[in-house]
């Protein structure tokens, strides 16, 4: 886990040591360990190392290959790098340093792009073939790790770990993207190919990117398929599910340093501590509101499984406090990622440089109330679907934020993709357009849908064979992808520390993802539950809880602290504008913060929250 | 003087039409005729099979039966009758069937005959084997011969606790036709090639129940492959009843210059096809082995194959081809194959040849049969 950026030009003296000791500098919390630049002829690549493998000065990036010809520059953990290596070692290749680098710098120099499907574990990377002065870039499957994307006039591309990075060059103009925009208000965070800024784009998870004397173009390496292979017995799926789990958590814990857990309590945490076959350090937050509290349930886990448990109490008054950090941490905003923040930074405290996390476990074992809502939802929709219109019209009427979204799905076409983004969207295009109205931006051109782009092909039924399985891709792909594991990954880095999510790994994806949905995503993670049958006796069978904050309560109770006093007044919002559901106080406060952080754009400002709550 | 061993060897069909089970079948017939000893007889029942299909001129330790008929179901008929007539005039040392769908009859006659049973299991057959006669019969057989690892391991998930013995004995193939050479002239001017025009080639039959071999993702990766190779080619030999949509599929696609379906390849061609290509594709999720990969292996050429079915053997787990998930985009690997990355032997052709008929060509075959049939003492072979 580190920081990479790069420039690649085709003008020889377009790379300086401004360049990257800009980027450099920008990227350095991810990064502690170790620095590195390499220049030439127009390239520049950077990298700042949080030494995880081979903690020696062996692994040194930007890295160069034995005959000079390619040069790398990667973030992210190769977890089945022993078994990779030992197939290099096989065919000859004698390693000079112990760490996964340069592992994957001879698979791609062997392999090509091929080398991809080999591939266990997260990254974004940037490989320099200096001979026939191309570049290839790729990301993990999930996205887990960042990788974002300026092209110039000229054709040269810049790139880094994290957007701001790229701002700090000089290079990219402070421009707000109004489609980004409308895309963050429209879900509570930016879709994959879009940010804030004009012109700069991540690339897609899964995708690789080749640059080569200014011309850019991308593919993609991975995509989901839940196409049934043979279903085996239940019985036989369990023991083939914790089979599968242990691998999956067994690989991500290879590392030269103490690996800890973040422990909400739940299930997936759980069964990720379950099944880690050594002692761990355990975090948890814990709540004064009883109803968000599961510190002691975490406590109860960790003292079974014999682990160190640490709890982090956290109160309205405690919370705010951590509100400066977490602003100036966030890379994209979201309405997610606090509770990361706040936990990171206490197993920073505990001198952890990688943390376990159960993320991941509702996406694949179907653990969200949307896997039955949407299903039903969508069927309700399509048999009333003539009357939809006037049901669209009727629910208009009323200014409640889930009335709004529910007739803003009713005038689309009834899809699974559509009354998705329905019923977790922050706001309802209409509720969009009144507030870039109310904030004079609605002249910003609207270039189609965006935010509404579909993940899914309608078409492509091979692939999705249940409706279940679309709302597993759109929960993976839209909520985890875009906010959890990007709030995840800027969270954790602002304190240096790896977060490593064993639930998310293409490698899992693939060995359960064929099996049948009603069985894989059966209510209450039936599958993992019996997958980890030792979590049985201390885990009671109960509601999802995760590391949910009371923010709902510490914004509404009369009289509770809130964070004013550390916050930039709300964004003003018109009249009428159900503001009651946290999500969308919280969403318009972290991006008034970030635009006027990044881009020095003010939105008009309300009164304080309190007042009008 | 006591009388000559015989061994039956039954099979679905042998001569009538060229497709793996009947490629297997002459392998098989061929192999146990050089390692039985000289004295042992070899009798052959044939279901689909006419007289005129027979070869003219046949070994005469060897006799053949075919039972076709008009009527398929009359052709069983005969089948059931002849291979029983036969049984009791004399009762073989051991039945061999070339099919696991043969394996209630050869229960029958094994018990009859007091002899062990053993089938051979290729891929699509037992894929599904969940209840039924035929299940019954073959969790009743002595030994079943599947062609793969993938196939031993679905026939272990297929027939439960009562599973018979299982020993892989792979497919082969013949290494002396399918050798390395170049590019033929005649080809290169049916399909309007020029001499250095990379091209793809796949072969499979087209139908619309294999979505599994993922002929389609072979066709969506070339845009992104002309790309890098304007003048690329796909071309697909084989034909079924998915054809048309597959040409439809291309029309959409504004590739009708670049993806050729001219259908059903004559045998006699074939090694010719694999030496017309640059690279041989078949990115499969159901193969219970995959012969044409061995094929195209022997004439030198790098393959791309499925790493979820049966197609990692002939590969040898990777050191033969590049072994891809074949739900994932192709034009990655593709892409690679084409630039030349992977490993040497892949691009060395006699040196791959060489490899591949070492491992799958005849004598390989015939010393995994000779220890099997050494196991029997009654036939005399020698492990």
């Amino acid at each position: 886990m580190c920081g990479i950026a790069g420039l690649l030009s085709t003008r020889p003296g377009d790379a300086g040591p401004e360049l990257a000791a800009a980027l450099d500098q920008a990227l350095a919390h991810r990064g502690p360990d170790d620095a590195g630049h390499w220049h030439e002829n127009g390239t520049t690549l950077v990298h700042r190392r949080l030494a995880i493998q081979d903690l020696s000065p062996a692994g040194h990036q930007p890295m160069a290959s034995a005959c000079g010809r390619y040069v790398l520059v990667f973030n992210g953990e190769i977890y089945n790098q022993r078994e990779l290596r030992a197939d290099l070692e096989r065919q000859g290749h004698r390693f000079r340093s112990g760490g996964d680098t340069e592992v994957l710098l001879q698979l791609l120099i062997r392999y090509g792009s091929a080398a991809l499907g080999r591939l266990r574990g997260m990254y974004a990377y940037c490989l320099w073939d200096r001979q026939e002065r191309r570049a290839l870039l790729a990301r993990d499957p999930y996205g887990i790790k960042p990788l974002y994307i300026w092209q110039g006039p000229g054709g040269e591309l810049l790139f880094a770990s994290e957007l701001r990075a790229l701002l700090t060059t000089g290079r990219v103009p402070r421009r707000l993207d109004p489609r980004g925009l409308r895309a963050f208000l429209a879900q509570g965070s930016l879709p994959a190919e879009r940010t804030l800024v004009e012109g700069v784009c991540a690339l897609p998870p899964g995708g690789i990117g080749i640059w080569q004397e200014g011309r850019w173009h991308t593919q993609l390496h991975w995509q989901p398929s839940y196409a049934p292979e043979a279903p085996l017995p239940y019985p036989d799926l369990v023991a083939y599910t914790r089979q599968a789990l242990e691998a999956s958590v067994q690989a991500h814990l290879l590392a030269d340093v103490p690996v800890g857990l973040f422990l909400s309590g739940g299930l997936d945490s759980a069964a990720v501590l379950a099944l880690v076959s050594r002692p761990l350090t355990t975090i948890t937050i814990g709540f004064a509101e009883r109803a968000f509290d599961e510190s002691e349930q975490a406590a109860a886990l960790a003292r079974h499984f014999g682990a160190e448990h640490h709890v982090l109490p956290l109160g309205a008054a405690e919370a705010w406090r951590f509100l400066p950090g977490f602003l100036a941490a966030i890379d994209q905003p979201s309405v997610d990622g606090f509770n990361s923040y706040c936990v990171a930074s206490r197993a920073a405290e505990l001198g952890l440089k990688v943390v376990l996390s159960g993320l991941g476990g509702d996406e694949l074992f179907g653990g969200y109330p949307s896997f039955a809502r949407v299903p039903s939802a969508w069927a309700l929709h399509r048999r009333l679907d003539p009357l939809a219109p006037a049901g669209a019209a009727w629910l208009s009427r009323s200014h409640r934020a889930g009335a709004q979204r529910l007739a803003a799905a009713l005038r689309r076409p009834a899809s699974i993709d559509n009354t998705y983004r329905c019923l977790r969207g922050l706001f309802a295009p209409a509720e969009v357009e009144r507030l870039l109205g109310h904030w004079a931006l609605a002249s910003a051109p609207e270039h189609g849908r965006v935010g509404h782009e579909p993940i899914i092909d309608p078409e492509d039924q091979q692939r999705y064979p249940d409706p279940s399985d679309r709302v597993a891709w759109l929960e993976s792909s839209l909520y985890m992808g875009n906010q959890l594991l990007r709030d995840g990954d800027a969270m954790t880095m602002a304190f240096g520390l790896e977060l490593r999510l064993p639930l998310v790994d293409a490698a899992l994806f693939r060995a359960l993802a064929s099996q049948p949905a009603a069985q894989r995503l059966a209510t209450g993670k039936r599958l993992l539950r019996d997958a980890v049958p030792e979590l049985r006796s201390v885990l009671p069978d109960r509601p999802k809880q995760g590391f949910l904050f009371p923010f709902q309560p510490w914004f509404d109770t009369p009289g509770s602290e809130t964070g004013e006093q550390f916050l930039l007044p709300n964004p003003s919002t018109p009249a009428g504008l159900d503001m009651g559901p946290w999500a969308r106080r919280w969403g318009l406060m972290v991006l008034n913060d970030w635009l006027q952080r990044h881009l020095g754009l003010i939105l008009p400002t309300a009164p304080p929250m309190s007042a009008r709550s | 003087m006591s009388r000559p061993t015989v061994v039956d060897l039954l099979c679905p069909e042998l001569y009538a039409r060229d497709g793996g089970v009947q490629n297997y079948g002459r392998t098989l017939l061929k192999g146990l005729l050089q390692v039985l000893p000289a004295e042992t007889r070899l009798r052959v029942f044939v279901r689909n099979d006419f007289s005129s299909h027979m070869p003219v001129a046949v070994d005469p330790r060897l006799e053949l039966h075919p039972c076709g008929s008009r009527l398929p179901l009359l052709s069983l008929l005969q089948l059931v009758l002849v291979a029983l007539m036969a049984t009791m005039r004399r009762r073989p040392a051991l039945v061999i069937a070339t099919h696991p769908h043969l394996a209630p009859l050869q229960l029958l006659l094994g018990r009859l005959a007091g002899c062990p049973t053993w089938a051979a299991a290729h891929g699509i057959d037992v894929w599904t084997l969940r209840f039924g006669l035929r299940r019954w019969a073959l969790q009743r057989l002595e030994l079943v011969l599947p062609v793969s690892r993938y196939t031993r391991d679905q026939l272990h998930h297929q027939l439960g606790r009562r599973c018979p013995e299982l020993v892989v004995l792979p497919n082969s193939f013949n290494q002396n036709r399918f050798r390395p050479g170049p590019r033929p002239v005649a080809l290169l001017e049916r399909y309007s090639l020029r001499p250095e025009q990379p091209l793809i080639f796949s072969i499979t039959r087209l139908s619309s129940k294999d979505c599994y071999k993922h002929i389609d993702a072979l066709i969506t990766a070339m845009p992104e492959l002309r790309k890098l190779w304007p003048d690329l080619v796909l071309l697909i030999g084989g034909d079924g009843d998915d054809r048309p949509r597959l040409r439809r599929r291309v029309q959409q696609l504004r590739l009708s210059e670049a993806v050729l379906l001219p259908g059903r390849i004559a045998d006699a061609e074939l090694a010719d096809h694999y030496r017309l290509s640059s690279l041989f594709a078949l990115p499969s999720e159901g193969e219970g082995f995959g012969i044409v990969f061995l094929e195209a292996l022997g004439c030198g050429k790098p393959v791309l194959a499925g790493n979820r079915d049966g197609s990692v053997d002939p590969l040898a787990d990777g050191a033969f081809g590049c072994l891809v998930d074949p739900r994932l985009p192709l034009a990655p690997p593709l892409r690679a194959l084409l630039e030349g990355y992977g490993e040497e032997l892949w691009f060395r052709p006699e040196a791959l040849s060489a490899a591949v008929a070492e491992r799958f060509g005849s004598g390989a075959f015939l010393a995994g049969l000779q220890s099997l049939l050494a196991r029997l003492p009654v036939l005399g072979v020698e492990a």
